[in-house]
């Protein structure tokens, strides 16, 4: 069997389509999701940094200034990172292989991300647990506080390990494009 | 470009160009609710596309680049994460034409499911007819790399075809 005849076989389609679509039913599914802007990634990006803000703000109030500065400083990480993952959105183009790269970019900036508020838990962590110290606060306090941290971060664990699965499953869909 | 301009133009693309649509459609998905779930998703995109549209490549082109992105996209998520939102039960977008299928076809779809994520988008390229310079533009690699990749992918069917591993061709 020659692959030209593959070829006649696949261009029969053309005369006689095998589905038809409902357009009505679409178009409303179009609009639904055209109301619907902004993606859950983006909206969950624009939570986070309005959490640390807030956060900052009211710890700021009940005077604990070093926290609330460290909390502005992680907020203002992420804003310049959402501003230079969306300026980077641009150059990509509309080949596979430039929706490839796209992916993988954005694969490697939620891999970054996600580590980086891992390892925030650390400094919030320590400080908070600190800052309960200084309180007069007891022992078991601080230490159910730790341990609240201590499983933040193990459950952010996960959070990344979920991303670098899918950074790795993209670096091997490239690598078959470019083989 | 207006809302109404845009949906205009779309209308007539998918208009004109609806078999091509169904072709990405049933090289990607295999059960109906996921045929539905990925034609609407492409829909959606190549409706989106129609301002970024520059005429710098043909409509077909181009509905293939972003249909072909998509059916990529949508193959690696998994299956919960799919946009099977709004689809009500009996509110399926594509139904069936009455038409008898051909075995054959049958066949060469079941082939292309079995190819890897690359092979199968220069597959559906290649039958459609497209020249190694234009696939080499959608997929975004060398000429000769779709070349290499070509070879390859015409060997390993006509290989199943001797094998007599099929129906009727």
């Amino acid at each position: 069997m020659e692959f030209k005849e593959m070829q006649s076989i696949w261009g029969a389609q053309n005369s006689a389509a095998a589905y038809n679509f409902d357009e009505e039913e679409l178009h409303r599914r179009i609009l639904a999701r055209k109301n619907r802007a902004l993606s859950i990634a983006n909206i969950s990006e624009l939570m986070i940094i309005g959490v640390y803000v807030g956060a900052g703000v009211f710890i700021w109030v009940v005077k604990m200034y070093l926290l609330a500065g460290w909390l502005f400083l992680v907020a203002l990480v992420l804003v310049i990172s959402r501003i230079r993952r969306l300026i980077a959105a641009r150059r990509f183009d509309r080949s596979v292989q430039g929706e490839l790269q796209h992916a993988l970019a954005t694969a490697k900036y939620q891999v970054r991300l996600s580590r980086l508020m891992r390892w925030n838990i650390v400094p919030i962590g320590v400080l908070s647990v600190l800052a309960i110290g200084q309180g007069g606060k007891p022992l078991w306090a601080m230490a159910l506080v730790l341990l609240f941290f201590a499983a933040s971060y193990y459950g952010a664990g996960f959070e990344n390990k979920k991303y670098v699965r899918q950074r790795e499953s993209l670096e091997a869909l490239q690598r078959s494009l470019n083989g | 470009m207006t809302e109404k301009e845009q949906e205009h133009i779309f209308k007539s693309w998918l208009g004109g160009h609806k078999g091509l649509f169904f072709k990405i459609v049933r090289a990607y998905a295999l059960t109906p609710m996921d045929m539905d779930d990925l034609f609407q998703e492409i829909a959606i995109q190549v409706w989106r596309s129609v301002p970024s549209f520059r005429q710098a490549c043909s409509v077909p082109t181009w509905i293939y680049r972003i249909a072909i992105n998509t059916a990529l996209t949508w193959t690696r998520k998994e299956k919960r994460h799919r946009q099977t939102e709004g689809i009500e039960e009996g509110a399926l977008l594509l139904r069936e034409e009455g038409e008898a299928s051909d075995e054959r076809l049958d066949w060469l779809y079941a082939a292309i499911h079995q190819m890897d994520t690359v092979d199968r988008p220069i597959t559906l390229l290649l039958l459609e007819g497209f020249s190694y310079k234009e696939i080499a533009a959608i997929m975004g690699i060398t000429e000769t790399n779709v070349g290499v990749k070509i070879n390859r992918i015409k060997k390993r069917l006509t290989a199943k075809t001797e094998k007599k591993d099929y129906h009727g061709i």
